[in-house]
């Protein structure tokens, strides 16, 4: 395989970088707001979510700087080393002592002072893994065993894993991301289908078996039916929406955030933000999204290579997904998932993790498929 | 890595990106629908969620006798309220708290097993009581203050004020009558919450919109003297007991303005705990329940035959010798006296029967109803208490013989104890007929005068002369040493009166008991310059059922008592005599000059006014009243008052309040 021209001749997408600031911009402010009261009520500090929120937005910052300046060709040498990583540090989480249990689920890792949600990590080396493992095999891309049983089985691994937790949004996510890879690497569409039958029993049967994940299935379908317990996040999320109609209510001035939100200031931050800023608030948030996997694609389009447009494409449909799902789930288009909305909720390794993958996008739009003159 | 190859991808890349365009597409119109479209719906949901509208009410106003005297204020009563949502074990604390409250523990434990963040458990509770639940010191049970209606002289004038519920409403007598002065309009206030019932304040703008009306009460003035009205209490309940009466009623009232200084009724209730008492003893049946009035209402047959010039002083009435026939019935004298023929006065000294029917057919029906609308019977006095009734005066159309020949001394037809005493004070006042009333003025909380209600006359019935010369016959039943009123006499003044005895109609037998009587006495004095009218009634007396033997003396008794006590303080002015003819309208015979003594003392009250509870008031809210009423201040910490140094309603010896704000009012 040919070595992709590796000058830099392009400058970084410097829209996809104004849109992430500001919506991180963005997910600052509402944070403080949506968790002050929460933040003085839990803590005794109104400022305990911004405070930590702005460090790791720096962190963010700092990782996101200098990945856009990592030679994107590099990831490939870290793909396998990183979905190895991804496992060890999944399965560690099984073992009682080192993960975190919060709320019935263990996500988190400790490591000294800084816990970390390894699954948000793992995300991206599945796409690395992904784009790369589909490059190095786009002369097989019909072949099933080579094309589709290997990624699949890795894919399943991971998921296994993370339902372990158990964390069924994120599995969700994941195998949707690595379908998506797939489809857009030249996989069959037999292949996808054949996936998708195969994920589905799996899915329904874990949906099934978990009690609470069908009460959120149910919920979701008619949350009128029982307003005050399961229905009853959901409910709220509509009357922070209906609330904040069309201008909004005005910064600050949600009701909705104390503590009629279940997590104002993490899963539903888009609530609070409707509530807040209307559906002119909501409108620019989801322009906000829109245009920035626009110039995720549009990267990806234009990117110099194979290995390039995957990993491009694979990053920018995590984020679209991500988004996608958050933003559908608190308007009750799909079940309530308890997955972040990139860059604008509350939490670490979400904001990190994001601003890598916009790190990772902004040192691949530097190269330009143009300067190969392919014309 | 092909040219083909990189299309497809591209291709791909276009195809899954169109894929999420249409998805977040589909993300705006799902936000349109729920923001714009079914807004209006979810945010109604949201309103009702968030806000709970809170009615303050103002304290409830006093009400004070014509000396200033307190008879209804408002102090604070400590209530017991609970959040259920708190209370994990309804079934203990429920026994705990009805234990504590002397509550129903059925009750207490229904309301507690409700859903919601609030229920009363015990309103206005002892401090006995309140020590008791906060010693059980179970989380989710609180204790608020709230005003609550108290009369410090317990029975005293309790027919006349009635009471007030324990929300501060009024519901009988002129605690319902004159509920819009007393009650100030209360101030709404919309108050955040949270989802955990938290109140929340909305900030200023919205509240203070929310607050029409500053304290608009007026405390009330009557024209009661609670040292006559407690007197005639007195006086009556002994009456009532010594007699062995079911009951009984007095009134005492200003002969020429129409103010009552007194009106009891007994048995008599204390409003504190008017709930313990059946309805029946809370009625003021003075006004309410009406009876046959029996011979008190013959003086008015004969100043209407005396006005009409059908007879005069000097004609003499043949009574019959003790039997007259009418249509089917034979008419006797009280006692079957026999009396052949009667001086016109006479037929009132010996309170004939027969003398006054033949009065009264002389008079006619016509004329005879047309005199008793005049003096008011048959329709209300118009008095400022609720509930009164008018008597049932029938239409002459419907008077048999002998319903005319009854009516004359006062059977057939219905009166109430307002109506004979604003009647009989038609006479005693020169004809002229006054609006009785109880309501002197209302003051507002700096003590300014905000209404007067001046003496009100409603027509004239009988000429001033008639009035003096059915006076002097009135005088003669009292002075005279063998007149029935004989028992009514008062050493150096002169009284006017007349005895009643009537019979009451029994409904199970559908006829008139010879048992069951009403005995009255109704007069006024001084006989040549009335000022004071007073009415005795009792009812069903066991001895003495004859009225100048039951009834006169316990007038006798309130007269000399209020002559002896009360001597500079009934110089009350003479109605203005300008020649008014009868029947016609007049509204207002004699302007009071003094209004109930001193300006200074409705300012007194003002101006004594006790600490004000702070409880809830922003900081400037705080410093305007405290301003506004001159006591010096202090203020601790931000946000709301929760706590003062000087319990509200208590009189300020402290040179400096603190008040406490804290951010948060629970």
């Amino acid at each position: 395989m040919a070595a992709p021209s590796s000058e830099k001749n392009g400058k970084p997408d410097i829209m996809l970088l104004f849109v992430t600031l500001i919506l991180v911009s963005v997910g600052m402010v509402m944070i403080y707001s949506a968790s002050f009261i929460i933040a003085q009520d839990r803590f005794g500090d109104e400022y305990h979510f911004l405070k930590k929120q702005i460090l790791f937005g720096l962190a963010g910052l700092i990782l996101m700087i200098t990945l856009s300046n990592f030679p994107y060709h590099m990831w490939k040498k870290l793909a396998y080393p990183g979905i190895l990583v991804s496992f060890i540090l999944l399965f560690l989480l099984i073992i009682p002592g080192f993960g975190a249990k919060v709320g019935g689920a263990t996500r988190w890792l400790k490591a000294g002072p800084v816990t970390f949600q390894v699954s948000e990590a793992v995300k991206i080396a599945v796409v690395i893994f992904m784009a790369y493992y589909m490059t190095k095999k786009a002369d097989h891309v019909k072949e099933f065993f080579r094309i589709a049983f290997i990624p699949l089985s890795i894919t399943s691994i991971v998921v296994a894993l993370i339902l372990m937790q158990p964390d069924f949004g994120t599995a969700v996510i994941i195998l949707a991301v690595v379908m998506c890879m797939y489809f857009i690497a030249g996989g069959r569409i037999i292949h996808l289908t054949a996936l998708l039958a195969a994920a589905f029993p799996l899915a329904f049967a874990l949906v099934v078996r978990e009690s609470y994940r069908l009460e959120r299935l149910m919920a979701f379908r008619n949350p009128w039916k029982d307003p005050s317990d399961t229905g009853f996040q959901i409910i709220q999320s509509f009357i922070s929406f209906g609330s904040g109609g069309t201008f909004g209510v005005g910064l600050g001035n949600s009701m909705q955030k104390l503590f009629y939100l279940p997590e104002p200031h993490t899963d539903f931050i888009l609530s609070v933000i409707a509530e807040e800023g209307g559906f002119v608030g909501v409108a620019i948030v989801i322009s906000l999204f829109t245009i920035l996997i626009i110039r995720g694609f549009w990267i990806s389009f234009r990117a110099p290579e194979a290995f390039g447009m995957l990993l491009a494409a694979g990053l920018t449909v995590l984020l679209a997904l991500e988004g996608f799902i958050n933003m559908a789930a608190v308007m009750g288009l799909i079940p309530t998932k308890g997955l972040a909305l990139p860059f604008l909720s509350y939490g670490g390794t979400s904001l990190i993790v994001s601003m890598a993958a916009v790190g990772i996008l902004l040192n691949i739009s530097t190269y330009e498929a143009g300067s190969q003159g392919t014309n | 890595m092909t040219k083909k190859a990189k299309k497809w991808i591209r291709f791909r890349v276009t195809a899954v990106s169109i894929l999420f365009i249409v998805l977040f597409v589909g993300l705006l119109s799902r936000a349109l629908q729920l923001q714009v479209i079914s807004g209006k719906t979810l945010k109604a949901l949201a309103e009702k969620q968030h806000t709970k509208n809170l009615v303050l009410y103002p304290e409830r106003k006093m009400i004070l006798d014509r000396n200033g005297q307190k008879l209804a204020v408002t102090v604070e009563a400590d209530s017991i309220y609970a959040d259920p949502s708190k209370i994990t074990e309804p079934r203990s604390v429920s026994r705990d708290l009805a234990r504590a409250c002397n509550a129903d523990r059925r009750e207490v434990e229904k309301d507690l097993s409700k859903r919601g963040s609030f229920c009363w458990i015990a309103r206005q509770v002892s401090p006995n009581q309140k020590q008791q639940v906060e010693a059980l010191n179970i989380d989710g049970v609180h204790v608020i203050r709230e005003p609550k209606r108290f009369y410090p002289h317990k029975d005293l004038a309790c027919h006349i004020l009635g009471f007030a519920g324990v929300d501060s409403t009024g519901l009988e007598g002129l605690e319902l009558e004159y509920e819009k002065y007393l009650k100030s309009i209360p101030r709404k206030v919309l108050w955040g919450r949270d989802a955990r019932g938290k109140r929340i304040y909305l900030g200023d703008n919205d509240s203070e919109k929310l607050m029409p009306g500053e304290d608009t009460g007026c405390h009330l003035i009557l024209t009661i003297d609670s040292r006559i009205q407690y007197m005639v209490e007195l006086r009556l309940k002994e009456a009532v007991e010594l007699k062995e009466a079911k009951g009984g009623t007095a009134i005492v009232m200003d002969t020429c303005t129409g103010e009552i200084l007194a009106l009891a009724n007994y048995p008599s209730f204390n409003p504190n705990t008017f709930t313990k008492y059946s309805p029946e003893l809370l009625r003021n049946r003075a006004v309410t329940d009406c009876f046959d009035p029996g011979s008190v209402f013959k003086p008015f047959v004969v100043a209407a035959a005396l006005e009409e010039g059908v007879v005069s002083e000097s004609d003499t009435i043949d009574c019959e010798n003790g039997s007259y026939i009418v249509g089917d019935r034979v008419i006797h004298e009280a006692q079957y006296k026999k009396h052949k023929k009667l001086l016109l006065p006479d037929v009132l000294k010996y309170s004939s029967n027969i003398g006054a029917v033949k009065v009264a057919e002389k008079l006619g029906k016509k004329r005879l109803y047309e005199y008793m609308q005049a003096f008011g019977f048959g329709s209300k006095t118009e008095i400022d208490l609720p509930g009164e009734v008018g008597g049932i005066v029938r239409d002459p159309g419907n008077w048999r013989p002998v319903d005319f020949a009854t009516m004359a001394f006062g059977q057939g037809i219905s009166v109430t104890a307002i109506q004979l005493v604003t009647a009989i004070s038609a006479i005693a006042n020169k004809g002229i007929l006054m609006k009785p009333h109880l309501v002197k003025g209302l003051v507002d909380k700096e003590g300014k005068v905000i209404k007067e209600f001046h003496p009100t006359a409603v027509k004239r019935v009988i000429s001033p002369v008639t009035a003096d010369r059915i006076t002097s016959i009135l005088t003669n039943v009292v002075e005279g040493d063998d007149g029935t009123g004989k028992r009514a006499q008062i050493a150096n003044v002169s009284v006017a009166g007349k005895t009643g005895t009537s019979q009451k109609f029994d409904r199970a037998l559908q006829k008139y008991s010879s048992k069951k009587v009403i005995t009255s006495f109704i007069g006024f004095f001084p006989a040549d310059n009335p000022r004071i009218t007073v009415y005795v009634m009792l009812d069903e007396p066991k001895k003495d059922r004859w009225g100048g033997m039951a009834a006169a003396p316990v007038f006798r008794d309130i007269s000399e008592q209020i002559l002896t006590c009360f001597n500079k303080d009934i110089e009350l002015k003479r109605v203005a005599d300008r020649g008014i003819e009868r029947e016609m309208k007049i509204i207002e015979v004699s302007a009071s000059g003094n209004f109930y003594g001193a300006d200074n003392e409705i300012r007194r009250i003002g101006l004594n006014s006790p600490v004000p509870d702070f409880t809830g008031m922003s900081i400037r809210e705080v410093i305007r009243a405290a301003h506004d009423l001159n006591i010096s201040i202090r203020t601790a910490g931000n946000g709301w008052a929760v706590n003062q140094t000087v319990i509200p309603g208590k009189d300020n010896e402290e040179t400096c309040i603190t008040v406490f704000f804290n951010n948060e009012i629970r």
